[in-house]
């Protein structure tokens, strides 16, 4: 399995650059948005992930590679679950990126961004991540990405400008019943819980979508 | 004699068209034609061995273990070879070469330098700027270089021009030297098979026609070419189909030495080709 993810990063070398190169565009797009760093830290990790998720599916249908990787020694729910996997390498990848930005950033003097990575970040991007994979995944291996692109470029839009939008509504709104319950959520329990709570929920979404992918892939045709 | 691919009334059922009982065996060592016209289901048939597609019913084992069960163990040991690229067009030969050779336990990296010396294969070059006959010499090198025992092959000889096509069967000549590996290679064009293959399985509209050694078929099918009237009902029904023109009558027989009997001195009788099989058994009377 190890060898399917090593394969999903050296088919998309340059998408590691556009990434990258797409990671500083967010940073900047979003940087009126409070708190700051949101777009730096939590869009632009998602995004990568989105991006090189994404792009590593379309590789393998381009040519209809997967009739090769199922005529190599592998089993099918090998294919999948490493798929699933290379959402966290993904991951690692984009939050170096934006700590990398931010240190530049800082250090070319750019006032952008006026903090550090922090843990509450990480913790917010690792469930939205799970999300995203868990919505991604089950969907390209039962249409295939070329059927799918239709449905990506809405994912995308959604995860661009959901997290930024919601924030922004938010504070815009104080009042709004919905955000009025949301805040005392979230003021009466412990930012651990919160952060626990929704890692949980991402991680079973997850295992679940895992277990429907490895199920539709089984019954593949090709 | 042990087979080291065994199809066991298989079938697969699509909307319009069925896999139907195909039964075959290809010995050890030996090289097996399989034959049919366009949708009769060879690409299916091929398919199925590799575990793409799903049977509805039959077994299909290779190395003696169901092809299913032991997918893994199996594709460790079997070369394929497709009749598109399916490779990643954006890569380099070599780059592509260095994700597959993890996959194989005994990939050999001095018989992947010898192949591509051999085929004059550029390695730094993208796949996708690779000709079509480049293309196919490149599966079979990845084909070649983990010491399969079974190579199976899916029209590799479509679309090449014939001094490509001479090339590769003259490669393949050389690689069947080794009374180890097998080869399982369908295609149309039948004239490729006159060279190299032992055994021959021929199929039509999803059903077997016959599956013999191709020395049984050369001597056993004939071409009768006469005036109409040899032709009655007892004459007809021995024929597989009748051709008849205003001048007078080709047909194909199973059995030529009964033609011979039966036409002696009357018509001519010749050998039939692979291919005058095909056609005459596709086609029916007309």
């Amino acid at each position: 399995m190890v060898n399917l993810i090593i394969k999903d990063i050296l088919i998309q070398k340059k998408n590691l650059l556009f990434a990258f190169a797409y990671t500083i565009f967010l940073s900047v797009f979003f940087s009126y948005l409070k708190p700051s760093g949101i777009g730096l830290y939590m869009v632009g990790p998602i995004v990568t992930v989105f991006l090189l998720i994404s792009n590593a599916v379309t590789y393998d249908d381009k040519n209809k590679s997967e009739i090769v990787l199922n005529s190599l020694p592998l089993r099918r729910d090998e294919i999948v679950i490493s798929k699933y996997i290379s959402t966290f390498i993904f991951v690692i990848i984009g939050i170096i990126y934006s700590i990398l930005i931010g240190f530049i950033e800082k250090t070319t003097g750019l006032p952008l961004i006026n903090r550090p990575i922090s843990l509450q970040d990480i913790a917010l991007v690792l469930p939205s991540v799970c999300i995203v994979s868990s919505i991604f995944f089950p969907v390209y291996f039962k249409f295939g990405a070329i059927k799918m692109r239709v449905f990506n470029s809405l994912l995308l839009v959604v995860i661009v400008f959901l997290p930024p939008n919601i924030s922004f509504y938010a504070n815009k709104d104080p009042n709004n019943i919905l955000v009025q319950k949301f805040n005392y959520f979230i003021n009466n329990t412990s930012i651990f819980t919160l952060n626990s709570l929704a890692l949980i929920v991402g991680l079973i979404m997850f295992l679940v979508s895992l277990m429907i992918s490895i199920k539709i892939y089984n019954n593949k045709e090709f | 004699m042990d087979n080291i691919l065994e199809i066991k009334n298989i079938k697969k059922s699509y909307k319009d068209f069925t896999l139907d009982k195909l039964t075959f065996n290809v010995e050890r060592g030996s090289v097996m034609g399989f034959i049919g016209p366009n949708g009769s289901g060879k690409s299916t048939t091929i398919k199925l061995i590799m575990n793409l597609i799903k049977k509805n019913s039959g077994d299909i084992n290779v190395f003696g273990l169901d092809n299913v069960k032991h997918n893994k163990e199996i594709k460790q040991r079997i070369g394929f070879v497709y009749d598109e690229n399916y490779f990643y067009e954006e890569l380099n030969i070599v780059e592509m070469k260095n994700i597959l050779r993890p996959f194989y336990k005994s990939w050999n990296d001095t018989l992947f330098e010898k192949y591509i010396k051999e085929f004059e294969l550029p390695k730094k070059n993208k796949i996708k700027t690779l000709s079509k006959g480049m293309k196919m010499k490149l599966s079979l090198t990845f084909a070649l270089c983990h010491n399969a025992d079974l190579i199976i092959m899916d029209e590799p000889t479509s679309g090449l021009d014939p001094v490509f096509r001479s090339e590769l069967l003259d490669i393949l000549y050389n690689i069947i030297q080794d009374e180890n590996v097998s080869i399982f290679f369908s295609t149309h064009i039948t004239t490729d098979l006159e060279k190299i293959a032992d055994y021959i399985t021929f199929i039509n509209k999803g059903k077997l026609v016959f599956s013999q050694t191709k020395d049984e078929i050369i001597e056993n099918y004939g071409l009768v070419k006469g005036s109409k009237e040899l032709l009655d009902n007892d004459t007809r029904r021995d024929f597989v189909s009748i051709k008849e023109t205003s001048f007078g009558f080709e047909a194909l027989t199973k059995d030529i030495n009964k033609a011979r009997k039966i036409f002696k001195d009357r018509g001519i009788i010749e050998r039939a080709s692979l291919e005058d099989i095909m056609v005459y058994t596709v086609r029916g009377n007309v």
